[in-house]
């Protein structure tokens, strides 16, 4: 037991660079930004947070709880555009890093009562979302890449080093999520009883589908359908998996012959590009909104800031060396 | 200077202490306590597509256990897991509240073969005849459509799918119609409702049948009062 403490403390207490860390805050607050300047684009702020003797579509007089915020707020146009404004600029200011984990607890509180306002059009991505807000309170996130970091004379120090158990929480609560999924999918129509016609079904949801799809009933489409809804429960209930790849990874000098595997093909990487085909199959046939966006965003934390850094290194140095050849193109 | 020292020194122990004891806590709202079940659920269509199809299961392995088992044994165990759940839950409950965070994720737990489909239909003063503005998925009737396929507007409307018509979309059927009014002049009523298809199975008989739900209808007079009207 005193083995296991000293090993969680070990953990606790490990430091990498803030580079994945910093994407991560950058990414995740960019597509909820978007996504309320979306809200201001469409012109939906008071329709969505007003209340309803202004048109709105919140009850926010008739009920038990009135959210803090309109306990000091009156009901008014002007008060949800307030309500917008302060969530959309804590969220602006996390993704620029500015009073970094400060903005972090805004976004957390005020998007919370963008939430108890409108009930109804929060959705599960927008609990993640919050849940790993809550995270990033406690990150050092803005070490680099941020205002914060160009104020100290150090937006992008290659020797910075901040606690990395944030991100490992991060993806703690991605496996959470997927596992626990995972393992509640037991309808019919994701077990063979109900032929995994799961994907099939949803693909014929109106609300959720983005188009007719009812030329999937045709072979081999609905076979694909059958195929893709086992594979993502099985996914899923696997997605603890990752956490093993991660400790292979990290005692690679241990023997077995998985853990070799792990360390030398890092099976974490084709696990987590499982997923974003799933996101992306799921961005390209379902009006989710934000969801398949905001969880791509996510995986960013699936990557170690070595894994990171060599991205950057194979980009930027193909690029410059791009810009390197057609400047000596140009010149002769 | 010494206290300090001691307090760094102890840092990394208490931190971990301090976010083991937050990883317990959302252990206990990530557990995957089976949705409540309510007798409505139950009795409802797609509840007793589903005990059908369960019963179909037990039969096949030759269980003797009757269908009125099923669903008496479901409640029973779904009050006893929600009542776990709610007691171990309980001490959390304000941050949470505050916070709106939480670890449930039954996403797509059981895809529906009963989805409904948006409607908006206008009608002329004087006339009859009810004009299809919006319906879902239908490229010949998108009025609002950039409005109605916003993932917090669908949410809104989409989020009716029980028995009782929740407030946020009784709001939403007088928001859509005050902009359908306001667009088009010549319409003097506008009504709201949701079409309750069935989805059948490749293979399986199409079922045309389609069952109108949420109907909600506004007028201009009620809209617009005269000191209002556009």
């Amino acid at each position: 037991m005193r083995a296991l403490w000293q090993a969680w403390v070990a953990l606790c207490d490990q430091r990498e660079h803030p580079r994945v860390l910093a994407l991560f805050r950058i990414l995740v607050a960019f597509v909820l930004f978007w996504d309320l300047c979306t809200i201001a684009r469409l012109d939906l702020v008071v329709a969505i947070w007003g209340d309803e003797s202004i048109g709105g579509m919140a009850n926010l007089t008739h009920r038990a709880n009135v959210p803090h915020f309109y306990r000091v707020m009156p009901a008014t146009a002007a008060s949800a555009w307030v309500l917008w404004g302060l969530t959309t600029g804590a969220l602006f200011s996390l993704m620029v890093g500015f009073f970094t984990r400060t903005s972090a607890l805004f976004a957390l509180v005020l998007y919370a009562q963008t939430a108890l306002v409108q009930d109804s059009s929060d959705r599960a991505i927008d609990t993640l979302l919050r849940n790993l807000f809550f995270i990033l309170i406690f990150a050092k996130a803005g070490e680099v890449w941020s205002v914060d970091a160009w104020w100290r004379g150090r937006f992008s120090d290659p020797k910075a080093l901040i606690p990395a158990w944030p991100r490992y929480m991060i993806i703690l609560q991605l496996v959470v999520m997927y596992f626990t999924a995972g393992v509640q999918k037991v309808g019919l129509p994701w077990t063979p009883f109900g032929e995994y016609s799961a994907l099939y079904l949803i693909l014929q949801d109106w609300a959720v589908a983005n188009a007719d799809y009812g030329w999937v009933a045709q072979a081999p489409w609905y076979p694909l359908t059958q195929l893709a809804s086992f594979i993502t429960v099985v996914w899923q209930d696997l997605f603890p998996l990752v956490l093993l790849f991660y400790w292979y990874e990290a005692t690679p000098d241990r023997p077995g012959r998985l853990r070799a595997w792990t360390v030398k093909y890092h099976l974490h990487l084709p696990w987590v590009a499982i997923g974003m085909l799933f996101h992306l199959g799921i961005a390209v046939t379902m009006d989710l909104g934000i969801f398949p966006w905001a969880m791509l965003a996510a995986y960013v934390a699936f990557l170690h800031p070595r894994e990171l850094e060599a991205v950057e290194r194979r980009f930027f140095y193909r690029s410059s060396q791009r810009s390197m050849d057609s400047i000596h193109a140009a010149t002769g | 200077m010494g206290h300090t020292r001691r307090m760094n020194e102890r840092w990394p122990q208490i931190r971990a202490a301090l976010i083991a004891a937050m990883v317990f806590v959302h252990a206990l709202h990530a557990f995957p306590w089976p949705p409540r079940i309510t007798r409505a659920d139950v009795l409802s269509e797609s509840g007793q597509e589903d005990i059908a199809a369960w019963m179909s299961v037990i039969d096949s392995v030759g269980l003797p256990i009757r269908k009125s088992q099923v669903e008496e044994g479901l409640l029973k165990w779904s009050e006893l897991t929600s009542g776990i759940e709610r007691t171990t839950t309980r001490p959390f409950r304000p941050a949470r509240r505050l916070l709106k965070m939480n670890q449930a994720w039954a996403l797509f737990v059981n895809p529906s073969s009963h989805p409904q489909r948006l409607r908006i239909q206008g009608r002329p003063a004087g006339s009859h005849r009810w004009e299809t503005l919006y319906l879902r998925l239908d490229p010949e009737h998108q009025m609002f459509g950039h409005l109605l396929s916003y993932r917090r507007i669908r949410g809104i409307y989409d989020d009716n799918s029980g028995s009782k018509i929740r407030r946020p979309y009784r709001n939403f059927t007088r928001w859509i119609a005050r902009k359908v009014l306001l667009a088009r002049p010549d319409l003097d009523v506008v009504r709201v409702d949701m079409i309750k298809t069935h989805t059948t199975l490749p293979g399986e008989a199409p079922d045309p049948r389609k069952e109108r739900r949420a109907r909600r209808s506004h007028t201009r007079r009620t809209l617009f009062p005269p000191e209002e009207a556009p």
